[in-house]
């Protein structure tokens, strides 16, 4: 597995996907258990929308794990991955600064996950060392490397445009309310996660796409193509569904199937 | 990463995954099922909710079988999508045979849904050589 013989690299990973499934699946399919475990949270329907998100996000990266687990480990996962689950670590003593919560599972899990991944990251070999690829995004399909581009931009604009209106998602989204809570679950999908991808786009265009990046987006888009269908089915008759965001992310799905077919076939 | 070279063969998987997740999605996770049961004028009670729940894993998990499809060789998925043919065809009699008893007003996206699932194993199943006999 992990197409190494180093057996810490491989119980570390292992490790590292049974917290991801754990979490993936509490959040995407048991809420009723996770905030029994977290009291302090609200059991209401923004954060259950949010906390649903951020579980498919968390799959994603599980998915990610299992593609190294066949084909080997890769630095994109590392340069992604370190950076989220540190901003994740700010996000959480942050939520639980505001609301006083006393369950540190959420925040020692992450930290045991950020000190694995550097281990498994040290491990490897990975040097601080980024090597050009001969070409932008290391490939000579014009379609991907500009669509890869775009994706960079939309990202950046999203960014922006929580900072413009941090509320604008929880009050055009039917169903959802603008709480504290809400805005704050809002910061970690809209800002932090958004970021990670900011890091490994980066990397991507300095040193070639990664096959396990590609894949991870690939499959997080396949999860929420079939959410916001769901989403937009389920709103109700009269009600206006938040088009821009549905929009806002089905471009971004389509960037990323797109770039995974076209690519394919390198990895 | 794919193995599939047909890429019309790639698309009609792609998009029975597709498919699969969205009625998957929809069947586990309470507040869609709540919406499906509210605009199929059934009664949403917590044993229908949690029977729908077993339906949809059974769904995500064919959304996995396909997702292997992808990145099998084509001789290795042979009975799969032999047995999703099969399994697709028993779905649409039931179906058609529900709807045509259906009374008041009904909504024919499964309907359509199931047929467009079952029409597009058997394109597959025909366009990558998997039959065997005259049939299947």
């Amino acid at each position: 597995m992990f197409n190494t013989q180093d057996n810490v690299i491989r119980i570390g990973m292992f490790l590292i996907g049974l917290m991801l499934l754990m979490y993936g699946g509490m959040m995407t399919f048991n809420l009723e258990f996770f905030f029994s475990r977290y009291p302090t949270i609200n059991a209401d329907q923004t954060n259950s929308f949010f906390i649903t998100w951020t579980g498919i996000n968390t799959l994603a990266f599980l998915a990610g794990v299992y593609y190294m687990g066949y084909k080997g480990l890769q630095q994109g996962f590392f340069v992604f991955m370190i950076p989220l689950i540190i901003g994740n670590i700010i996000w959480i003593y942050m939520a639980m600064s505001a609301s006083g919560g006393d369950n540190y599972t959420g925040m020692i899990s992450q930290i045991a996950a950020l000190i694995i991944l550097l281990v498994v990251r040290q491990r490897a070999g990975y040097k601080f060392s980024y090597p050009k690829a001969a070409t932008a995004w290391g490939t000579d399909d014009k379609t991907s490397a500009n669509l890869l581009y775009l994706g960079a931009l939309l990202t950046v604009i999203g960014i922006v445009m929580y900072f413009v209106d941090p509320s604008a998602v929880l009050r055009d989204t039917a169903g959802l309310e603008v709480t504290a809570q809400g805005q704050h679950y809002a910061l970690g999908i809209f800002v932090l996660t958004p970021i990670a991808i900011l890091f490994a786009l980066a990397y991507q265009w300095r040193c070639g796409v990664q096959g396990v990046l590609l894949s991870m987006g690939a499959f997080w888009s396949a999860i929420m193509i079939a959410m916001i269908f769901n989403n937009l089915a389920a709103t109700a008759p009269g009600t206006e569904p938040n088009m821009l965001l549905a929009g806002f992310l089905m471009v971004n799905c389509i960037i990323n199937l797109t770039v995974f077919f076209r690519l394919q076939d390198k990895f | 990463m794919i193995k599939i070279q047909d890429n019309v063969s790639v698309t009609i998987i792609s998009l029975l995954l597709l498919i699969s997740t969205f009625y998957g999605f929809m069947f586990v996770l309470d507040p869609f099922a709540n919406s499906f049961l509210e605009r199929t004028g059934q009664e949403a009670s917590a044993t229908t909710i949690e029977m729908m729940g077993n339906v949809g894993w059974i769904y995500l998990a064919m959304g996995i079988g396909y997702m292997m499809v992808l990145i099998a060789p084509t001789e290795q998925s042979t009975v799969f999508i032999r047995f999703m043919v099969i399994g697709s065809f028993i779905t649409l009699i039931r179906f058609i045979d529900l709807y045509a008893n259906a009374e008041g007003d009904v909504i024919y996206g499964p309907l359509i849904a199931t047929a467009l699932v079952f029409i597009g194993n058997a394109y597959v199943y025909n366009r990558l050589k998997m039959k065997v006999g005259v049939f299947l």
